[in-house]
């Protein structure tokens, strides 16, 4: 039986002397994309992080339990961490270009993990840019700055950068927060598009965009699983009273 | 999924760990050249610390009975007069020369040395007197270095009925040997002049000396110091001046100058004389001006031909002193006993001894900063010449007898001076300037005044002192009257446009734009210089007989320099007042915008709400700013070199000048021999500066800190 | 008293005195600016020269250069004239009391020349002898003859001093040779062999010049074929060798076109030439290349090791104790003043490294230092230890510009930590370390005490770079912009005579000074704004 895309085991993990998550136990499910929800704090981008080590570079982070990714602890001393994150991709709240122009934005990941030969850069170039939705509106200007285009198309090229450097898992970050309505439904185009390259893992605090995208959800609270299932069901037959409460908008 | 790159990623994450451990090494890198600098400073003045020592350097045997001896210069030969008549020349492997003096008959009953060792007058076996000279030349002959000896009898006087030989001074063409004789003492000498001279002193010399120009003579008698001029046609030598002795002396001795005489008595202390203006104009009198306690009759005093270091012999131990520090440097080593005579060598590097029964004592010195102690770096002291003890830094003078005077504190006062001066100048404007600019003036005037404040912190200093020197001191110095004036004027003009202005009907006022504002105050401040200085003509011929610097000087007493405090004061300002600027500017505009606007909504005006929330709480911004502009004007080197009369003067008044520790430094240092005493201290000074500035600093942030504790919770 | 209470709370006193206060504060800085550049812009403007006849019959020819009030009579002026012709008169200045002038002109025919020696001269010209002859000044062709005579000594003077550079080059081993036998005999080595080689090396000097020496005596002798004829104010005649003449000038037919082109040429000469007459005459060239290279010098040490500093700083630093120290370390570096850091330079740099490696690697010249003394490359690793602080913190600045999203993105798509520095952190910074580097060199341009212990000097006999090898001489001493201002101001024994040469320094440096803030301030705004605009 192939391992799940991603999983973790009695996952206990915060900062210094704050517990974010408590003994969180899932598994994500490759080609899928998987949401997940909960209020403000509930440590749902903790939980993100915790997949591609990003939390390492905060202050004071500590864990316990086990964070895999496609069966493999991340935190095995022979898997290097810069090489877990050719695996798994991420993509943040707010778009964050390199003051590079567009081609070298999507450049970055390949050529860290040595890609030299022109035309396999080429090819990436135009296939991860095809896979965000973006190559029609840059074909032409690949040279230009990454600052020259929108903040939808910025975050579009954010999503082509990590996608280039060919992930099995993309992690998002609430990536719509900062993004006007129709940029957004562009955005979740492209991800529901990605998820047959990639498992996605997505949190977000925008129920519907959870309903409308995601094949799995799953909510957590004050650091702990509540809740996870189908989208549909976990939306419309809630087991738990919790999740109940959250996703008829009770509190949030 | 791209296959992992496991090759390329080592290769990444090495140079990763060797990035991390170069760019620390580099932040390490600040904090190593910080201490190391500190260190290496204070390792170089640590030397001023240690009075010397000396080491032994083995004896050699001789198979006669010395009398005196004398060194070369580089110490590879004593020559020693022997009770046999003959000068043998003793070398270090022990092997001597022997070179008969003519005309001498042995056995010799006595005999002494000058202080340079060049002249020996000895009393032969036949009662005569004789003085010799006696060089030892160095020459070079191809690859090595030899000594010639050149010896001539210089004064040969027939058998003399007189007491012992006291002293032997002078030079080949003309030497004087002091004798005692029951009322005094005799002055035997060649050259013009009558010979002998006699000294009155009513009582026998027990211990003598002359000077080398054999103008002066000191005598000792049982119970007093006397001191005589020798004139020259005169036979009898003059009395100039007499003091009595606590103790008998046992010796005397010049210390290199001539200017003090060394008194050594039997209870084993060495009092120090030197010859001063007396009460009434022409008079001299003895005057006491240090004393050296100690233990053990004095038998001999020898003083340095190098420095103001002199060697006491005792009966059992010979000590170095020197007169400057007024201290006890250290004692010579395993000294051994019965010691006829002993002495330094000519350039204080070593010493030798000679015992009765025939050894010569060698001694290696190595004294590197004798001058210079805790106490003359920072307490007053008496330098010879003077009365009293004075701080004073004068590094160089004209001869080699010269005593260096290095108090740093002259150089310290002048320092604060200057930093006062211009704190006094410049804080009172740059705090309310920034006042100004960040509770009454508009936006647009701060996007102004940043860059040409900026502007005015970049300004090399160099070309401010030079403005400063050569075009606003006399400047100054010519409109003094204006210039003071206008100190109290253009407030008061300014006032009066205030409340003229607050006269003004509300409707009109609201009208002006607050740069038209601005403009007013800068129309009754250019209207108050103007008239200040159409008038000073008038005034100064008012109130100061039409010329202010004869006026200070007679009435006050104070003379004005071009380049004094004032100048200084102003030029230095203009270099601190960017600094307090920005830093009080910064700290007003941390102060969070809702406070004044609180404070305003509550009905207080501009000024009421500064006074009451914005100064209070930048306060502890305010003082940091200050303190850091102070120092600043301590660390300030150019403008002070330019600006000042650049005179090592001790005095508090803003019309003359003063030097400072880093003009000093600039001035010095590269003129100082590598090494050498001045240099060292140079290094001290330095040392002390950053020290200086340092401390400043940290009570800068303390205080601010405490302040901030105190006021930050307007600010919370 | 209530109205003056009231009055007083409101506020228009004070506030109108702290707006003087400002008003104050800017003027210093304004007026400073003013100053220097009116009246050094002034000085190299041809002036009229005035023949001034006296009440006792003597005749003062020369420019005016300054009046203030006569102090033996009240009222009335006294004038400074500068007279120039210090080979006949002694001075170049004298003082001429207005009650004493009888009539005051301005002679057409009156000529100023600007001299290699002895500075200005003043006088009519009568003749100009040539090897063709002589033309007196009223012939019609004289200018033309004049024109010609100067372009040739012109030309012979650069063969001249081409032939003595050549012929000083030839002298160079011997002299190291000579310093050699010199050394090894105090040494008390044996000194046979080199003095042997010193011997060989003289006669061979001696060949290789005596043909350059020939040409030299030919040259000079062509050159002293022309002179000119003048007659000074007194009405005496002196000969002139026009070789010794930088310029003629009639200074009172001159048009205005003709006179901004003397201005302009001057300040050419001013900027590209060598001084003259213990620098307060001629061009200051070698500060301007002096400065340049030792800031050059400097910048290669301090912005490698300010950038690494401010690095580590931002980007690798962890909150513990070491990096509380090594904030400290810095804040003090930053307030120490400069002179300490000139002593450090003296006592380490010069003394302690160069004596050592004089002794190792230039022992047989010893004791004549050529390392263990003060020297352009002592002097800039001085200013580099100085100047840390600001690259520091402007590269910080800089740093810290650069939003976290982005060294995170770096981060998640699998760069190192050095990775994310070098291909997207450092580019992002570029501009903070650029006004760093700009305004570390502008305050180096400016800074005088520290260099004057370790290695700056009143006239270099060489610059540090020419064309013998190894073409870089770190160990020569240099001129510097600042010191010069400095010396020639304060040291020089002729200060009237320096002030043109001292005041266009000044603007000079201050003209530097100013354009390297301005261009810092621009750039720092610039990375402000985006620093503003990126926090979205």
């Amino acid at each position: 039986m192939t391992p799940p895309a991603l999983a973790t085991v009695a996952l206990t993990c915060g900062f210094g002397n704050h517990t974010v998550l408590h003994d969180v136990s899932l598994a994500v499910a490759a080609h899928r994309i998987t949401a997940l929800i909960g209020p403000s704090g509930c440590g749902k981008s903790t939980l993100l992080r915790c997949f591609n080590r990003m939390n390492d570079h905060l202050h004071g982070f500590f864990h316990r339990g086990q964070v895999l990714v496609e069966g493999r602890n991340v935190y095995d001393p022979t898997w290097p961490v810069e090489a877990l994150r050719f695996t798994v991709g991420m993509v943040f709240q707010k778009p964050n270009p390199f003051p590079l122009s567009i081609r070298e934005n999507v450049l970055f990941g390949p050529r860290l993990a040595g890609v030299t030969q022109a035309d396999a850069l080429e090819e990436r170039v135009v296939r991860s840019l095809q896979q965000a939705h973006l190559w029609d509106e840059v074909k032409d200007r690949l040279h230009a700055s990454a600052f020259d285009l929108s903040g939808g198309q910025q975050q579009r090229l954010c999503i082509a950068r990590a996608m280039a450097s060919e992930p099995d898992i993309l992690l998002l970050d609430e990536p719509a927060s900062a993004l006007d309505p129709i940029a957004t439904a562009k955005l979740e185009e492209t991800i529901v598009a990605l998820s047959e390259a990639v498992t996605v893992l997505l949190v977000t605090h925008n129920l519907q965009q959870a309903a409308r995208v995601a094949h799995r959800t799953v909510f957590l609270y004050l650091g702990r699983v509540v809740e996870e299932g189908e989208t549909v069901r976990l939306f419309e037959a809630p087991q738990e009273k919790l999740t109940e409460e959250y996703v008829t908008g009770r509190f949030g | 999924m791209s296959p992992l790159p496991t090759r390329r990623l080592a290769r990444a994450r090495r140079l990763d760990r060797l990035a991390a451990l170069c760019i620390t090494g580099g932040g390490a890198l600040i904090l190593l050249s910080v201490g190391f600098l500190l260190v290496f400073l204070l390792v170089e003045c640590l030397p001023l610390l240690s009075t010397g020592k000396g080491t032994p350097e083995g004896s050699v045997g001789v198979a006669f009975v010395p009398l005196v001896a004398s060194e070369d210069e580089y110490r590879e030969t004593v020559a020693v007069l022997g009770r046999d008549g003959i000068l043998h020349l003793v070398r270090r492997d022990g092997s001597s020369e022997a070179r008969t003096l003519e005309g001498v008959a042995p056995p010799l009953e006595e005999a002494t040395v000058d202080s340079s060792g060049r002249l020996v007058a000895l009393r032969d076996g036949r009662g005569s007197v004789q003085v010799w000279s006696v060089r030892l030349r160095p020459s070079w002959k191809g690859q090595g270095r030899g000594l010639e000896l050149s010896l001539k009898p210089v004064l040969v006087a027939p058998p003399l009925k007189a007491g012992p030989i006291l002293a032997v001074a002078g030079s080949d063409g003309s030497a004087g040997v002091l004798v005692a004789t029951p009322t005094g003492a005799l002055l035997l000498r060649t050259g013009s002049g009558p010979s002998p001279v006699a000294l009155d002193a009513l009582s026998p010399a027990v211990a003598g000396t002359l000077t080398s120009s054999l103008a002066e003579a000191w005598l000792a008698s049982e119970g007093e110091l006397l001191l005589f001029e020798v004139g020259g046609e005169a036979e009898v030598a003059s009395l100039v001046a007499r003091a009595p002795l606590a103790h008998r002396p046992t010796a005397l001795g010049l210390v290199l100058g001539e200017v003090t005489c060394l008194v050594g008595d039997g209870a084993g202390v060495v009092t120090a004389w030197q010859a001063v203006e007396g009460p009434m104009a022409g008079l001299r009198i003895l005057d006491r001006s240090a004393t050296f306690p100690g233990q053990g009759a004095i038998r001999r005093l020898l003083p340095s031909q190098r420095d103001k270091t002199f060697l006491a012999l005792r009966a059992d131990r010979a000590e170095l002193f020197h007169l400057t520090t007024r201290r006890r440097l250290f004692e010579l080593p395993a000294f051994p006993s019965r010691v006829v005579w002993a002495s330094l060598s000519p350039r204080r590097d070593g010493a030798f001894a000679v015992t009765a029964t025939g050894q010569v004592h060698r001694w290696s010195l190595a004294i590197p900063h004798p001058e210079v102690s805790f106490s003359t770096l920072f307490l007053p002291v008496r330098y010879e010449g003077f009365t009293t003890p004075e701080l004073v830094w004068q590094s160089t003078g004209g001869s080699s007898s010269f005593e260096t005077k290095l108090s740093l504190v002259p150089l310290i006062v002048g320092t604060f001076k200057g930093a006062l001066y211009a704190l006094l100048f410049s804080a009172p404007i740059a705090l309310a300037a920034a006042l100004y600019v960040s509770q009454f003036a508009p936006r647009r005037l701060r996007l102004v005044t940043k860059p040409m404040v900026e502007l005015m912190a970049a300004l090399p200093s160099v070309v401010v002192g030079f403005l400063a020197a050569l075009l606003f001191a006399p400047l100054i110095q010519r409109h003094i009257v204006a210039v003071l004036a206008s100190l109290v004027t253009v407030p008061l003009a300014v006032v009066a446009g205030a409340a003229l202005f607050s006269a003004l009907p509300r409707t009109v006022r609201r009208r002006l734009p607050p740069a038209g504002e601005l403009s007013l105050v800068g129309a009754a401040a250019a209207a108050a210089v103007t008239l200040t200085f159409a008038l000073e003509r008038a005034v100064t011929r008012l109130c100061f007989g039409g010329d202010f610097q004869a006026w200070l000087a007679n009435s006050v007493g104070v003379t004005y320099d071009q380049r004094n405090a004032v100048v200084v004061g102003f030029a230095l300002g203009v270099a601190v007042i960017p600094v307090i600027f920005t830093l009080a500017e910064d700290a007003f505009s941390n102060v969070p915008a809702s406070l004044i606007s609180a404070s305003l909504a509550l009905g207080a005006t501009r000024w009421q709400a500064a006074r009451t929330v914005a100064i209070p709480a930048a306060s502890p911004g305010l003082f940091a700013a200050v303190m850091i502009g102070l120092g600043r004007a301590v660390g300030e080197t150019m403008i002070v070199l330019m600006a000042t009369g650049n005179t090592p003067l001790l005095s508090l008044s803003p019309f003359n000048g003063m030097r400072t520790m880093s003009a000093c430094i600039a001035v010095e240092l590269p003129e100082a021999p590598y090494g050498g005493t001045l240099y060292r201290v140079l290094i001290l000074t330095a040392l002390l500066l950053f020290a200086v500035t340092f401390a400043i600093n940290t009570v800068a942030v303390m205080v601010s800190n405490r302040l901030r504790r105190r006021f930050g919770r307007l600010a919370a | 008293m209530t109205g003056l209470r009231h009055w007083l709370k409101e506020g228009a006193a004070q506030r109108w005195l702290a707006g003087a206060a400002l008003l104050a504060a800017l003027a210093l800085v304004v007026g400073l600016v003013v100053v220097v550049v009116t009246v050094s812009a002034g000085f190299f403007w041809p002036r009229p020269v005035l023949e001034l006849q006296l009440r006792d019959g003597s005749v003062v020819l020369g420019e005016e250069w300054g009046r203030e009030d006569d102090p033996t009579e009240a009222g009335s002026q006294r004038v400074r004239m500068k007279v120039g012709n210090r080979d006949v008169l002694g001075l170049d200045f004298r003082w001429v009391r207005e009650a004493e002038v009888a009539a005051r002109r301005t002679p057409a025919a009156a000529w100023l020349l600007e001299r290699r020696e002895y500075g200005n001269f003043y006088g009519f010209p009568q003749a100009l002898r040539s090897p063709t002859g002589s033309v007196a000044v009223t012939d019609p062709s004289f200018q033309v003859h004049l024109d010609h005579a100067l372009a040739e000594t012109r030309r012979l003077v650069q063969e001249e001093e081409a032939l003595l550079r050549r012929a000083s080059r030839l002298h160079e081993p011997v002299a190291r040779l000579r310093l050699r036998v010199a050394a090894a005999e105090r040494a008390g080595r044996d000194a046979a062999a080199l003095q042997a080689e010193l011997e060989a090396a003289t006669r061979r000097e001696q060949t290789a010049a005596a043909p350059l020496l020939a040409e030299l005596a030919e040259l000079r002798g062509r050159a002293a074929a022309f002179s000119l004829l003048m007659r000074t104010a007194d009405g005496s005649e002196r000969e002139l060798a026009v070789s010794s003449l930088l310029r003629v000038v009639p200074a009172n037919r001159m048009t205005t076109g003709a006179k901004l082109a003397l201005y302009l040429s001057r300040w050419v000469e001013f900027v590209s030439g060598e001084p003259r007459e213990s620098n307060t005459e001629g061009g200051i060239f070698p500060a301007i290349f002096g400065t340049a290279l030792m800031v050059l010098l400097m910048t290669l040490v301090v912005v490698p090791f300010g950038v690494v500093t401010a690095l580590y700083l931002n980007e690798y630093a962890g909150e513990n104790a070491f990096t509380n120290a090594v904030r400290l370390a810095l804040a003090n570096l930053a307030g120490v003043p400069s002179i300490v850091f000139g002593a450090f330079g003296l006592a380490f740099f010069v003394y302690t490294v160069g004596g050592g490696v004089d002794r190792l690697f230039f022992s047989d010249t010893l004791p004549t230092p050529t390392f263990g003394t003060g020297g352009i490359l002592w002097a800039a690793l001085t200013l580099a230890l100085l100047t840390v602080p600001v690259v520091v913190v402007a590269t910080e600045e800089g740093l810290q510009s650069v939003p976290q999203a982005v060294r995170d993105g770096a981060r998640a798509l699998g760069a190192t930590r050095w990775q994310t520095v070098r291909r997207v952190v450092l580019p992002y910074a570029t501009p903070g370390i650029l006004t760093g580097t700009i305004l570390a060199v502008a305050r180096a341009a400016g800074e005088v005490a520290p260099l004057m212990l370790t290695g700056v000097v009143k006239l270099a006999p060489a610059l540090a770079v020419d064309t013998t090898p190894p073409f870089l001489h770190l160990e020569r001493k240099f001129m510097h912009l600042g010191f010069h201002i400095y010396d020639v101001g304060f040291q020089s024994p002729n200060i009237e005579a320096a002030k043109p040469s001292v005041y266009a320094t000044v603007l000079v440096l201050l003209g530097l000074v100013v354009v390297l803030n301005l261009a810092a301030i621009t750039l720092r705004n610039r990375l402000r704004r985006r620093l503003r605009s990126s926090a979205v």
